[in-house]
């Protein structure tokens, strides 16, 4: 029977194409203590073999649409970290890629454990400075919890990495990710449910009354979508996608039937959770083209020019916001030096948003270093990580809490007008 | 009928002609050889990114005149068919044809490499994201601007394009299979190549014809697409390929109005799918219904065989 063969290959394709897809994780584990206070079994001799180097390596996408501000980010941990001189040790730094081709030049699980399997492996490893993809931490965390190696990311924002959030987060996070019990995930950038109610709260300020809320399915996409439509529900804006947030077929050919349910639902705002590589060239091109003038926000998933290019013009008039401070936003005088230093070294090209947060995740990796009281134990430099406490970074003043986060808790607000880069609009209210 | 409802079907069949065209594709060859060319959705995907290319090159843009843009398009749509055809002759020539006596598995995994090969073409050409290409056709209402009707239906002039361009094609292809010489060679090669070749029929030419008609299917799909969608990117061939492969076994795969058939039930699907329930449930409705066809109509909604159609 061909035409069997022929079913049951279909039939292949798809579970083949579902298994590509990222579920967001529902797995339970032992609760967390958060801290660092007593000394786990895996932590025990975690000492390094070299007598003169530590390693730190940073995981992050290398390629695809993501390229330019990884760029940035290697530029500046290299200059901070490589051959720089902690004690009696010399920092080796390694730059690893989490993505693949396959994966079309976005982060790939499969890649993001193999860097991470890589880093614990390396009895000199002290530092793993990555991801830049949510969904690659939470495949990631557990793997370098096994090997009591501290994490840095500079622009993971999903909420459930590090704490619960009711209505966000999925069940069992944050502790499933810690399966030895301790904390060993940082982050030097704000959370999604901080910038997804600071969102919500300026679309209110727009005049948004009815919301219809995307998401891409993927980790970030969703709960960045789902923290802006619970805020927007709190502020009295209407979620007409039942409640919450649906979700987009990023392998889908087109979204006409989508614009076209949406403008019939007598939307007046539309609110995307999703990064660039989801096929958002399209989605914003079909959005655009049923409703010309409708507000459509998104966060910083798309705060690139790879997704301009793939927009066009139908990006133009869209809201972005980003969970941090833009480059030429940055307050601080060592803040204003690294913008001026990049674009002096760039043609005078503003800095990708997320440049200056790796070189912050360098700046916390060499100063926990320098501090912890025996530079190549693993255990010890975890713990100098978690202890940083009124740091003067480029990004200004924060501590590292004890669940990973930092006290910087601000966000912004962009407005793409007519060509790339967007326009700064303003400083937003983060919520509480 | 309800607004909302017609709204549907518009956008329903200008998406399931686009899958019928490249549906045609997979059906000419799979009638003639019985391969399911993977690839083929990937040449496709080369097809628009090309003619995306030369639209630029030419400086087709959006307010030039008529008849500057209708001429211009219809050159790049003979280079781009002309480009897509010679890929995929030479893809037969290379991948395929070296393996027609090699077990069934072979050549399907030949087909599987071919596409990685072209996607990562498409990848290293323009990048990983979307590539951006402006409305050239006017996005104009034809039923409120021409017919003058007081309606909230849209009906453009690119959803008309897309059925300009696939019903002649569909037309012509027809015609080629059940009247000329070489159709008949078609036939009689799907039907049996050993007893077709000992009647003097050039086998081999024969299967690269079907291979040039499928890729010029391709190229012409390609252009449509991009002047549709305005838009294209490397894993555009996955999107579509899964849609017109499961259009032409919905159709009947082999079967030439089946492959056009299966494309606009599956447009219709997808889009009263994406209307009316989850957006994201779209893709296990699409395959919950195919698989419902199968298993009560094994052969599709019309039959097989390219060798007893005519």
């Amino acid at each position: 029977m061909k035409l069997a063969r022929v079913g049951a290959l279909a039939a292949a394709a798809v579970i083949a194409f579902s298994a590509c897809t990222t579920a967001p994780g529902t797995t339970s584990a032992p609760s967390g203590s958060g801290g660092t206070a007593a000394q786990p079994d895996v932590c025990k001799d975690k000492k390094g073999t070299s007598s003169s180097e530590v390693h730190i390596y940073s995981a992050l996408p290398r390629q695809g649409s993501n390229k330019a501000q990884t760029d940035a980010m290697v530029e500046s941990i290299k200059e901070i970290i490589d051959g720089t001189q902690v004690g009696d040790f010399t920092i080796k730094y390694t730059d690893l890629d989490d993505s693949s081709a396959a994966a079309g030049g976005d982060w790939d699980g499969a890649v993001a454990q193999a860097n991470a399997t890589t880093a614990a492996n390396d009895p000199d490893a002290m530092v793993f400075i990555g991801h830049f993809n949510s969904g690659a931490a939470k495949l990631t965390i557990p793997i370098l919890n096994n090997a009591c190696l501290v994490m840095i990311s500079p622009a993971n924002t999903y909420p459930g990495l590090t704490t619960a959030v009711e209505g966000v987060t999925e069940p069992g996070e944050p502790d499933s990710y810690y399966p030895n019990g301790y904390r060993n995930y940082t982050r030097v950038i704000s959370t999604d449910n901080k910038q997804g109610g600071a969102g919500a709260a300026w679309a209110k300020e727009l005049g948004a009354t009815k919301a219809y809320v995307l998401d891409d399915t993927q980790v970030y996409g969703k709960g960045l979508a789902r923290s802006w439509a619970l805020s927007a529900q709190e502020l009295g804006i209407e979620v007409i996608s039942g409640g919450t947030s649906e979700g987009f077929d990023a392998k889908a050919t087109d979204y006409n039937a989508l614009a076209q349910k949406i403008k019939d639902s007598g939307a007046d705002f539309i609110y995307i959770g999703s990064i660039t590589g989801q096929n958002t060239g399209k989605l914003w091109k079909d959005l655009r083209a049923a409703m010309p003038d409708i507000g459509i926000m998104s966060g910083d998933g798309v705060f690139e020019k790879a997704w301009y290019d793939g927009a066009g013009d139908a990006g133009n008039g869209t809201y972005l916001t980003f969970g941090g401070v833009g480059p030429n936003e940055q307050t601080s005088e060592a803040g204003k030096q690294w913008v001026a230093d990049f674009k002096e070294a760039h043609n005078g090209e503003d800095p990708p948003v997320y440049g200056i947060y790796g070189a912050a995740a360098a700046q916390v990796a060499v100063d926990a270093l320098n501090r912890a009281a025996v530079t190549n134990d693993r255990w010890e430099v975890l713990k100098a990580v978690f202890e940083t406490k009124d740091f003067e970074s480029y990004l200004g003043t924060f501590s590292v809490k004890p669940d990973g986060d930092v006290t910087l808790a601000e966000a912004t607000g962009y407005q793409v007008v007519d060509s790339w880069p967007p326009e700064f609009e303003k400083v937003l209210a983060a919520p509480d | 009928m309800d607004e909302q409802i017609l709204q549907t079907i518009i956008i329903g069949l200008s998406n399931g002609l686009i899958y019928a065209l490249v549906a045609l594709g997979y059906t000419l060859v799979y009638g003639i050889i019985e391969l399911i060319n993977f690839a083929h959705g990937d040449v496709f995907m080369l097809g628009s990114m090309l003619a995306l290319t030369l639209l630029v090159a030419f400086g087709v843009t959006t307010g030039a005149d008529i008849l500057t843009t209708v001429g211009l398009i219809s050159i790049v749509l003979l280079i781009t068919m002309a480009a897509t055809a010679t890929l995929n002759v030479s893809i037969e020539r290379v991948a395929y044809r070296p393996l027609r006596h090699a077990p069934r598995l072979a050549p399907l995994i030949s087909a599987i490499g071919m596409s990685f090969v072209l996607q990562n073409v498409g990848l290293l050409w323009k990048g990983p994201a979307n590539v951006g290409y402006p409305d050239v056709i006017p996005n104009i209402n034809v039923l409120t601007t021409v017919f003058g009707f007081d309606t909230n239906v849209s009906l453009s002039y690119k959803q008309l394009f897309t059925a300009a361009v696939t019903i002649p094609l569909l037309i012509a292809l027809t015609w080629f299979v059940s009247k000329t010489r070489q159709g008949k060679a078609m036939r009689a090669t799907a039907q049996d190549p050993d007893t077709a070749g000992l009647m003097g029929v050039d086998v081999n030419r024969t299967i690269a014809i079907t291979f040039i008609i499928a890729g010029m299917l391709a190229g012409a799909a390609g252009l449509v697409q991009i002047l549709y969608n305005n838009t294209t990117v490397w894993n555009l061939g996955f999107r579509f390929g899964l849609n017109a492969f499961t259009s032409a076994v919905l159709g009947g795969i082999g079967n030439l109005q089946g492959a056009v058939l299966g494309g606009i039930v599956l447009g219709l699907i997808n889009a009263f799918s994406d209307r009316y329930l989850s957006a994201q449930w779209t893709n296990a409705i699409v395959f919950g219904v195919l698989i419902a066809i199968l298993v009560f109509r094994p052969t599709g909604l019309l039959g097989q065989q390219l060798a007893d159609r005519a």
